[in-house]
């Protein structure tokens, strides 16, 4: 065991809010992040996925904050992560704890994704409208606020004492891959009748990312050392992570060889599920990974 | 001036605001008569530990101790370690070592420093303290924890030793330091409890005690622990890191890790989404899939 593992360490509880929290959060920034590289990378083809980023990823946020919100010991001082409790209305942030980052991140990522929406709700009449500069920065600004969204969940495991979480640096990779793959994955599924360019560059942006998720998933067990062992590999955790890569594979081949699913359609859709089912597992294994399969 | 708890009873002890003061807990003077986790009980109001039937008194089982560990409600915590051959029907060799386990209120504390929402502080005594009508329960000072002290308690936020931070404010000892019949606990200013823990050393050293050893006293782990301890072995048999960390050592490389990660999603972005712009033909037929 590495010298800093505790052996008494206690479990968080962070449980199935957490998970689906890590997960719908990871799909939102993903959503936003496609939609505006599409918005700032594409062309007018692309324009109806935009629009339909910008229709999801406010609900979105929204939801995947209530998640958040219902697992807090005291529901009703969620504030208190983003007010000075005794100094209205001073923000607080704290550079090095990633929860308080992360808090931040929402509530910026959260108002940007709200104007998204709001624009998109007047058919982008005064902010992603054609030639509107505007628009562009708040592409830029979303898409960093979305990689980050995904990211920051597994900095903010892996900056713990919690064994496998703080044994490895490369949570924060891993999610952030498995974050934009799964809402490219939802755009790719509710978009079916977008412009089949537009489906082919979202779905070849998902193969990439896919073989970067499951690159860095090899690397973060190998990382694990010792610790692999005795809480993932000898445990029923293990079959979770069986399934992240097997669905990984799965929906690369059925990416590579479309036809395997009966044509380019319906191997978009199956594969888009299958990239969705993994990346709710993928948390749920990592989160158990400590705590047990059970949470 | 140290207070070792074999004074009178609530009697006044000699220590500063503005200066550290500290615990240092003698393991090898410690009879397990839990003492402490009584007084600290009765002064904290704390409710008992229940079964998961939320009436009963659980048992562990496997052990005299019944509390097991710290929690949100157990600040202190006497651990067992019974040292015994099961081989050895007549347990010649087999030896206890008892510890009253307490949260470490470590300079560098890992808790304060992830905790979002400032509910942990510092306070005048250099002591590490939960406001409970701040925390929002987001649990995360559990995991950051080093030595696994903090639990949620029956109000759904986080629990831990307050250091008998009221105590403090009226010149008293904590109830666990002032109820210790052995001075296993000895409370006072940090520093004239290292220099007691140093000649404590010595003295058993020369004994011929030579597993004797300081956890937490140097500022090499965390800053130094302002609860620190006398053991007879190696701390992870008293269930201790052997180099507890603060949680922070890992936001370079998260962060850095991140961040390569999001320009390879970028790249990778810009690669499958621009790549058609140069295709005409593909332009031409925008046919919905």
């Amino acid at each position: 065991m590495p010298p800093d593992f505790n052996p008494n360490f206690q479990s968080p509880h962070w449980a199935w809010w957490i998970v689906l929290y890590f997960f719908v959060g990871g799909l939102t920034g993903g959503v936003y992040f496609a939609a505006a590289w599409l918005d700032l990378f594409g062309d007018e083809g692309d324009r109806p996925v935009v629009h339909l980023g910008h229709l999801l990823a406010f609900p979105m946020i929204i939801v995947s904050a209530l998640f958040l919100i219902v697992d807090l010991g005291q529901p009703q001082r969620f504030l208190n992560m983003i007010f000075q409790s005794e100094r209205l209305p001073l923000p607080i942030l704290k550079p090095y704890s990633p929860m308080s980052l992360g808090s931040g991140i929402l509530f910026i990522f959260g108002l940007v994704a709200f104007l998204s929406f709001v624009d998109a709700l007047l058919h982008e009449r005064f902010l992603h409208g054609i030639g509107n500069p505007l628009g562009k920065i708040a592409s830029v600004i979303g898409a960093v606020g979305g990689l980050a969204l995904a990211g920051y969940t597994g900095a903010l495991l892996n900056a713990t004492n919690e064994p496998v979480w703080s044994n490895s640096p490369w949570i924060s990779a891993l999610f952030l891959f498995s974050g934009i793959s799964t809402g490219i994955a939802l755009l790719l599924l509710v978009g079916r009748r977008v412009p089949r360019t537009t489906a082919e560059k979202l779905s070849e942006a998902d193969t990439y990312l896919v073989i970067l998720e499951l690159i860095t998933l090899v690397v973060f067990l190998f990382t694990l050392g010792t610790l692999a062992a005795r809480f993932i590999l000898g445990t029923p955790v293990a079959i979770l992570f069986l399934v992240v890569i097997v669905v990984g594979l799965l929906a690369l081949l059925l990416h590579w060889r479309p036809r395997l699913a009966g044509g380019a359609a319906m191997a978009s859709t199956v594969a888009s599920v299958l990239v969705l089912v993994g990346g709710f597992v993928l948390r749920w294994a990592v989160l158990a990974a400590p705590q047990g399969i059970g949470l | 001036m140290l207070s070792t708890g074999t004074g009178t009873p609530s009697s006044p002890v000699t220590y500063e605001r503005g200066r550290a003061v500290g615990f240092f807990t003698d393991t090898t003077l410690c009879i397990g008569c839990k003492a402490c986790e009584v007084a600290c009980k009765e002064w904290n109001q704390l409710p008992a530990e229940l079964g998961t039937n939320g009436q009963t008194l659980p048992m562990s089982g496997m052990s005299y101790d019944n509390t097991v560990k710290l929690s949100g409600t157990t600040f202190r915590h006497v651990r067992f370690v019974e040292q015994f051959d099961l081989n050895d029907p007549d347990r010649v060799g087999g030896r206890w070592l008892m510890m009253s386990d307490v949260c470490k209120h470590c300079v560098q504390a890992g808790c304060l420093e992830v905790c979002p929402t400032g509910a942990i502080t510092r306070t005048e005594f250099d002591t590490v303290y939960i406001q409970q009508d701040v925390c929002n329960g987001c649990r995360y000072c559990i995991a950051g924890c080093p030595f696994g002290v903090i639990e949620m308690n029956e109000k759904n936020v986080a629990g831990k030793c307050t250091f008998c931070y009221d105590r403090l404010e009226a010149g008293l000892t904590p109830a666990c330091a002032q109820a210790c019949p052995t001075a296993s606990i000895q409370f006072g200013p940090i520093d004239q409890l290292q220099q007691h823990a140093d000649q404590r050393l010595a003295q058993l050293q020369s004994m011929g005690r030579q597993q004797a050893r300081l956890y937490g006293r140097d500022e090499a782990m965390l800053g130094g622990l302002n609860a620190f301890f006398l053991l007879e072995d190696s701390p992870t048999v008293y269930g201790l890191p052997e180099a507890p960390k603060l949680p922070s050592r890992n936001l370079a490389a998260s962060g850095g890790l991140g961040l390569l990660a999001a320009v390879l999603a970028g790249v990778a972005g810009i690669l499958a989404f621009r790549k058609r712009r140069m295709d005409p033909a593909a332009e031409a037929n925008p046919d919905a899939t």
